[in-house]
């Protein structure tokens, strides 16, 4: 019994959550530093880590090993922490906001309208232009979003139907933008269909960090009004949110979140939709534990599915995003289910 | 005494249609007001005004003294609590966190245990919202409305699918609420119910005041009988006034 299992000590069962998580996590960084084209034992990652902290601890595996490690994994396994943890307390933030557990930053659109400002972007300032520019897209896509779903208020199913539509017709146009673009200076179109962490940088890393931390920030602190949003906006309201104030200021840091990730490594599909929903049903529907339990899982999620891409048929990468779709297409067809019979 | 509610001459038109027209009504502390009237009065889109959900087209609702129109949702959330029509119905969370989420706006000190003993929601405090009943979502939302602890308290039938013994026990409770100087106005379907319990009645029909006073003032059965549209008898059991639909 559910019921049964939310009486047992919820502290607790939260408390060994996020254990488990920061562990599992943990580890993942380790077998994404260690494992790729090239196999590095963890006891010269380990060298490599703490030279670059002055330490000379452990075996010295040399300049070679240290630029695989330090240079090109340690921050694609850093953006890949701050990709999932992103769009999973975004993902989390929007399924609250819209009373909706389909709801999901890609499947609404918001990413597919993210990155066209971040084409754009690419096309005008590299990698730190493409996640600026698809943040401001990102906020205003989500903001369109937010007019969309009053019209489609009350049909969960239906919403993520508009949402679709309108990812599918950005997709289009970013397509167009990317076709008729100098493919040195922007990224291949299947990087925005499905993500690609191959090109983290520690500049992308940090531009994107410093948008998806402040962004995040807002979600948590309005964590206690999404609580009272699951009443209803007219419950909320008598019980002194703005609810206005509050949908709105969420809509726009997920877009930021949403935007900061796309220009950073494309489209990343259902980490938002399946990671929530799966955080919902360990620690239960409160969002101050909900969006922080969704961050730590997102990451670890993408960090699980990244490794998956670059070790499966290694040394051909695969889009990260075809490893989140093979376990989130069934997920949101399970969910689907379940929004028809309620 | 000073009025924790006082709406002048209020009303409220959308298009051409007159929802509410020109309704006044006084709560005072330690009042229990009932709203009474035929579906389609306008009784549920006067909460809404009373609440400050909707702007009147015309006349001003005044909290404590303050307009309505000039207070934001939380100077609103400490004067006076809601409770709308289908509350509760998807709610993911738990009946206890529910009642918590009262103590949002921080308004007056009021015992959580009590209310929730009191609405007869104690025992229900783990289960999730969404699987329980129509009676049980009322009292929920009820236990959550009065754990606000707002000096004006209003309801929209707020004994929706109870039962007679939780409908007498809710309405015993709302009177001690008003004995302790707050004020309670509630839009009743049951008219012995009110006329059991409610200092004043307000009756609506077609958007506006048909009569308003004590249960001997208003509840008359030739103004019933019109009102409803269908003939009404109106006897005494006891103290107790008790009206019946007639044969």
């Amino acid at each position: 019994m559910s019921a049964g299992n939310q009486r047992v000590a919820p502290s607790r069962r939260r408390a060994v959550t996020v254990t488990l998580l920061v562990g599992a996590i943990a580890a993942l960084v380790g077998l994404n530093l260690s494992m790729g084209a090239v196999v590095i034992a963890p006891s010269e990652v380990f060298g490599v880590l703490a030279r670059r902290f002055g330490v000379d601890w452990g075996p010295d595996p040399g300049p070679s090993f240290d630029a695989v490690v330090w240079t090109i994994r340690m921050p694609r396994v850093l953006l890949g922490i701050l990709v999932g943890a992103g769009l999973a307390g975004a993902g989390a933030a929007l399924q609250g906001v819209f009373r909706n557990p389909l709801a999901d930053p890609q499947l609404l659109g918001i990413g597919p309208g993210a990155s066209i400002g971040a084409v754009i972007g690419a096309v005008a300032g590299g990698v730190q232009g493409s996640i600026a520019a698809g943040t401001a897209a990102g906020v205003v896509t989500a903001l369109v979003v937010r007019r969309l779903a009053r019209r489609a208020a009350g049909d969960p199913a239906r919403f993520i139907l508009v949402g679709v539509a309108l990812g599918a017709a950005l997709t289009a146009w970013v397509g167009f933008i990317v076709f008729a673009s100098d493919r040195s200076t922007v990224p291949p179109m299947e990087f925005w269909l499905l993500g690609s962490l191959s090109a983290a940088t520690w500049r992308g890393f940090g531009t994107a960090l410093v948008i998806v931390v402040a962004a995040s920030a807002v979600l948590l602190v309005a964590g206690r009004s999404l609580d009272l949003l699951a009443l209803g906006e007219r419950e909320a309201r008598h019980l002194g949110v703005d609810v206005d104030l509050t949908v709105t200021s969420m809509l726009m840091a997920v877009g930021a979140v949403t935007g900061a990730t796309v220009g950073a490594v494309g489209v990343v599909g259902f980490v938002g939709l399946v990671v929530p929903n799966a955080a919902r049903r360990l620690v239960g529907p409160s969002h101050r534990f909900l969006l922080v339990v969704s961050m730590l899982g997102g990451a670890g999620f993408v960090l699980a599915a990244d490794l998956v891409a670059r070790t499966l048929i290694s040394p051909v990468e695969i889009g990260v995003g075809l490893v989140t779709a093979l376990v989130g297409g069934p997920v949101l067809l399970i969910l689907l289910r379940r929004a028809r019979l309620a | 005494m000073s009025a924790l509610l006082a709406a002048t001459a209020v009303t409220y038109r959308v298009g051409t249609a007159e929802l509410v027209g020109g309704v006044d009504i006084v709560v005072n502390a330690g009042e229990l007001v009932a709203v009474v009237g035929p579906n389609g009065a306008g009784k549920s889109t006067l909460v809404s005004l009373l609440a400050g959900d909707l702007e009147p087209t015309a006349g001003a609702v005044h909290l404590a003294g303050e307009d309505v129109a000039r207070l934001d949702v939380r100077e609103l959330a400490q004067l006076r609590a809601v409770l709308g029509q289908n509350p509760l119905a998807e709610v993911p969370f738990t009946v206890a966190d529910v009642v918590a989420m009262g103590g949002y706006p921080d308004g007056a000190e009021v015992d959580n245990a009590a209310v929730m003993a009191a609405m007869d929601v104690a025992h229900l405090a783990d289960r999730v919202v969404a699987s329980l009943s129509g009676g049980e979502h009322t009292r929920v939302a009820l236990a959550r409305v009065l754990f606000q602890g707002t000096p004006l308290v209003l309801l929209d039938e707020p004994l929706a699918a109870l039962d007679v013994a939780h409908q007498e026990r809710v309405m015993r409770y709302l009177r001690g609420v008003a004995a302790e100087g707050r004020g309670v106005l509630a839009v009743l379907h049951d008219l012995n119910a009110a006329a059991a319990h409610a200092d004043r009645f307000v009756l609506m029909a077609n958007s506006r005041i048909a009569a308003q006073g004590t249960a001997e003032e208003v509840l008359d059965g030739e103004v019933l009988s019109n009102v409803y549209g269908h003939p009404m008898t109106v006897t005494r059991i006891g103290r107790r006034l008790v009206v019946l639909p007639a044969d």
